[in-house]
């Protein structure tokens, strides 16, 4: 079952004779619990990629539909909604709010939806990422490695559709960064997570399901690793 | 509590150096607020007595209407400036969180989540700074109501301290819409950020994006620093605009107060000369010149029993008013003719001084003048004028059924000019009729219907004289309708006149400069804003080499070159507004004598000075916080600019 379905996706910046493509004419179909790397060199186009499929940034034309809603017939508001519930986003610079505790970053996209916290999905979430002993930390008072897990967690918390990760270890040591990795590996096996990730990393890209190559704005390769 | 109130609640805590300044804005703000308001109902409703006591119910209501224009002039100037101080303050708030908000959007925050953080934040900070301010603001009303009455000691007006509950109130309102409304302004443009540039970092600060030439001048004196301090100070012309204005407002303030009390005082001393050792005046007035109980005879008769009164001086001339120009609407002072008609012996021995034949028509071509350090000369200022034939029509006052009162002009009539008075010794006999007329012509005719009739006497017993002269016109003088009679005690006026002139000059000073301390809190949160804005920026530079002495150097030159923007903007604007102020006084006291622009020059050189000195410390001041951060924590904040 696909549960990502990206269409004909153009996205151009500037105007005129600067006009940059940055993907053009993308298709990409991912199913449920699948594990996908996307790599490609810097300016191919793979993070504007991630970013139309996050909902963050809108194309030029064509389509993503994620869980069967197609996301850009969508208004902001709706669409602020459907990304807090349905996916789960997670940078290389971790991106958390550095006023709120780890535990609260973490709870943000329930909070965001006015739910009532799940406590007990807050206390697996926080013994997966190893982070129990450290709830009540904020972030300035984790290591990076450590802030990267609470991004990790939080983009875990609402089960969302898909997990997207755009260079999640760029930032780290190759211990932590190992330790994410295997973090994203366990959320894929034990939640049956759909994660796309984005990396320079062949080893990281190795262990995936499957590899995407971009290159200017298309797909050139399209490999599945394992069966 | 929702989590929009909760992030805001952590955003205050966690922040506390960007929390305190948001607080000081506000309670700043809503203190001058309030201090403002109540002074200023005080002092208009003081002004508003003295000048009822003075001349009468008609001018106070005339005062009142103009007060109120000015109280809402005042308080347009005071919350506009109010919602630049507080929305300043928000404004580094929410920038600082650009990315943070880009963050919220992008695990799914809408714009209305977002929004509803930074009022939150509003709501907070005003829940303490409201009250806080209130009170602070009382503070300083109590202190500048003191300062006042110190300042005025001698006279009998005081003014008082009152708090009403419908002021709180309407104050309390006031502060909370603008504290809502700083609040919203960045509030709906963080809002707006896309999530991707708020992730990005790209958001408050927009530069321009020509590049702006190097200054090889600057970069001579100033060195590399220099440099980027003009770079700095082109490309984000924005920034500096709200510096700009404030520091403007505050010298267009301190200009036209100096302006006020300089041109006031200068007014009040040349009068108080021109009137000399004059002490009481009586005064008839008609509104049938053709057909008044006073006549040329009674009068006479009326002078010489007041003359016999032990020790008195008298001096006595009738008049009318003429204008040149044939209708009402066009009229200006400059048409204003004045007929007078002296007493016969007086007239008789003005024509034998100046060599006149008898049935002249003598011009007065004298008139005051005084210049900036006080001192009065004469002048001439209707030369060429003898010989001429003047078309006059009086100005008749028309009294309808209803008892209102408005001018009308009459019929017109010839008169020819056939001498003058070009020069007047101290010891004139016709000084009193000059101190009268000496801004406007006056021709002195040998017969005259007037509709005004005055007796200026200098004597030493005026309680005496006063009683007596009552009993004097009672005999002689039987007032017919719409004819009155006014006594006055000069030297008593003068006090009175003195005494609110004083009081106004006060009130304005205290006025203008808590306006400008207002003003002041501005410039301070503007510049203070843009640097905690380039706190990245000044990390980077250091982390690069960049010298703590260089940094000081760089930001000496941006808050000198900052200044110098400011100063040529606001300097002209203080000095037309200073300008504007003379006129209006002009209009007011320019019927006794002339009196040349002052120039604030002393005033202008202080506000330089200032100005200069002022932003170099907050500069200074400001950087000094930023020296503390280490520059990797800085530079690693997560900000990406």
């Amino acid at each position: 079952m696909s549960i990502l379905q990206v269409k004909e996706l153009k996205k151009t910046y500037g105007k005129g004779d600067t006009t940059v493509t940055a993907l053009d004419g993308v298709n990409l179909s991912v199913n449920k619990g699948e594990f996908v790397a996307i790599i490609g060199s810097s300016g191919s186009g793979k993070s504007t990629l991630m970013h139309l499929i996050g909902g963050v940034d809108r194309p030029n034309s064509g389509s993503v539909i994620v869980d069967g809603n197609e996301i850009f017939k969508q208004s902001e508001s709706e669409l602020a909604i459907f990304r807090r519930r349905n996916i789960g986003i997670i940078y290389q610079f971790y991106n958390l709010i550095p006023t709120l505790t780890a535990e609260e970053n973490i709870m943000l996209p329930r909070l965001l939806d006015n739910r009532k916290p799940d406590n007990d999905k807050l206390k697996s979430i926080l013994e997966t990422i190893g982070l129990s002993a450290r709830a009540k930390h904020l972030p300035s008072q984790l290591s990076g490695g450590q802030q990267q897990r609470v991004s990790v967690g939080r983009a875990l918390i609402n089960d969302p559709a898909i997990i997207l990760a755009d260079e999640p270890t760029g930032n780290l040591d190759s211990k932590s960064s190992r330790e994410i990795i295997e973090l994203l590996k366990l959320a894929n096996k034990r939640y049956n997570q759909t994660l796309v990730i984005i990396t320079h990393d062949e080893k990281i890209a190795l262990q995936a399901d499957r590899i995407v190559t971009i290159s200017d704005g298309q797909i050139v390769k399209d490999e599945v690793m394992k069966a | 509590m929702s989590l929009t109130a909760k992030l805001a609640l952590q955003q205050l805590k966690n922040n506390r150096r960007s929390t305190i300044w948001s607080l000081f804005g506000i309670i700043l703000s809503v203190a001058m607020l309030t201090a403002v308001g109540g002074y200023g109902m005080g002092g208009a409703a003081i002004l508003n007595d003295m000048l009822t006591n003075l001349y009468g119910e008609g001018t106070g209501a005339n005062y009142e209407h103009a007060s109120h224009v000015f109280s809402a002039l005042i308080g347009g100037i005071v919350v506009i400036t109010a919602i630049i101080v507080i929305s300043n303050a928000f404004r580094v708030s929410a920038s600082e969180r650009t990315h943070q908000f880009g963050v919220m959007k992008s695990v799914g925050a809408t714009k209305k989540q977002i929004r509803s953080t930074v009022m939150y934040e509003g709501i907070f900070l005003s829940i303490i700074g409201l009250p806080l301010g209130f009170v602070t603001g009382l503070l300083f009303q109590w202190l500048a109501i003191m300062i006042t009455n110190i300042i005025m000691g001698g006279i009998n007006y005081t003014m008082g301290f009152s708090v009403s509950p419908i002021l709180i109130i309407s104050m309390m309102v006031l502060s909370f819409c603008m504290v809502l409304l700083s609040a919203w302004l960045p509030a709906a443009k963080a809002a707006k950020i896309p999530a991707i540039s708020a992730i990005r970092g790209i958001g408050e600060v927009k530069l321009r994006k020509e590049k702006p030439k190097k200054s090889r001048f600057i970069g001579k004196i100033f060195g590399f620093e220099g440099q980027l301090a003009a770079k700095q100070l082109k490309r984000s012309r924005r920034n500096f605009r709200a510096t700009v204005i404030s520091i403007s407002v505050c010298i267009v303030l301190v200009l036209a107060s100096v302006s006020i009390n300089s041109h006031m005082f200068a007014f009040l001393d040349g009068r108080l000369e021109q009137l000399g050792d004059m002490r009481y005046s009586i005064f008839f007035s008609t509104a049938n010149p053709d057909a008044a109980a006073l006549t040329v005879e009674i009068a006479e008769n009326i002078t010489h029993k007041l003359k016999e009164f032990p020790g008195a001086e008298v001096d006595a001339h009738g008049s009318m008013l003429y204008s040149l120009a044939p209708e009402l609407s066009v009229m200006s002072r400059e048409d204003l003719v004045s007929l007078v008609v002296l007493e016969q012996e007086m007239y008789n021995r003005l024509i034998n001084e100046i060599g006149a034949a008898y049935g002249s028509n003598i011009l007065i071509n004298v008139a005051h003048e005084i210049d900036s350090e006080g001192n009065m000369s004469q002048y001439n200022p209707y030369n060429g004028m003898v010989g001429q034939t003047l078309s006059l029509y009086p100005v008749e006052t028309i009294i309808d059924e209803g008892g209102n009162v408005s001018p009308a002009l009459g019929k017109v009539s010839e008169v020819e000019i056939t001498a003058q008075i070009t020069e007047l010794p101290d010891d004139s006999f016709i000084k009193t009729a000059y101190a009268m007329f000496t801004n406007t012509k006056a021709i002195i005719v040998p017969e005259l219907n007037f509709d005004g009739y005055s007796w200026i006497i200098f004597v030493d017993d005026i309680t005496g004289f006063e009683t007596y002269a009552q009993s004097v016109f009672d005999e002689h003088l039987t007032l017919r309708e719409n004819e009155t009679l006014h006594f006055m005690d000069i030297a008593e006026e003068l006090i009175i006149t003195t005494a609110v002139i004083n009081f106004f000059s006060t009130f304005i000073s205290i006025f203008s400069i808590m306006l400008a301390l207002l003003g002041l809190t501005n410039v301070i949160s503007t510049i203070t804003t843009n640097i905690q804005l380039r706190a990245k920026e000044f990390a980077v530079l250091s982390s690069v080499g960049m010298t703590k002495g260089g940094m000081r150097r760089m930001l000496a030159l941006e808050s000198l070159l900052g200044s110098i923007r400011a100063l040529i903007f606001g300097l002209p604007l203080g000095i037309f507004m200073a300008w504007l102020v003379y006129q209006g006084i002009i209009g007011v006291f320019g019927q006794f004598f002339n009196l040349p622009f002052i120039m604030p020059w002393r005033a202008s050189a202080v506000c330089a000075f200032g100005v200069l000195a002022v932003t170099f410390a907050i500069m200074r001041f400001a950087a000094v916080s930023l020296n503390k951060g280490s520059i990797i924590e800085t530079i690693r904040s997560g900000r990406i600019n």
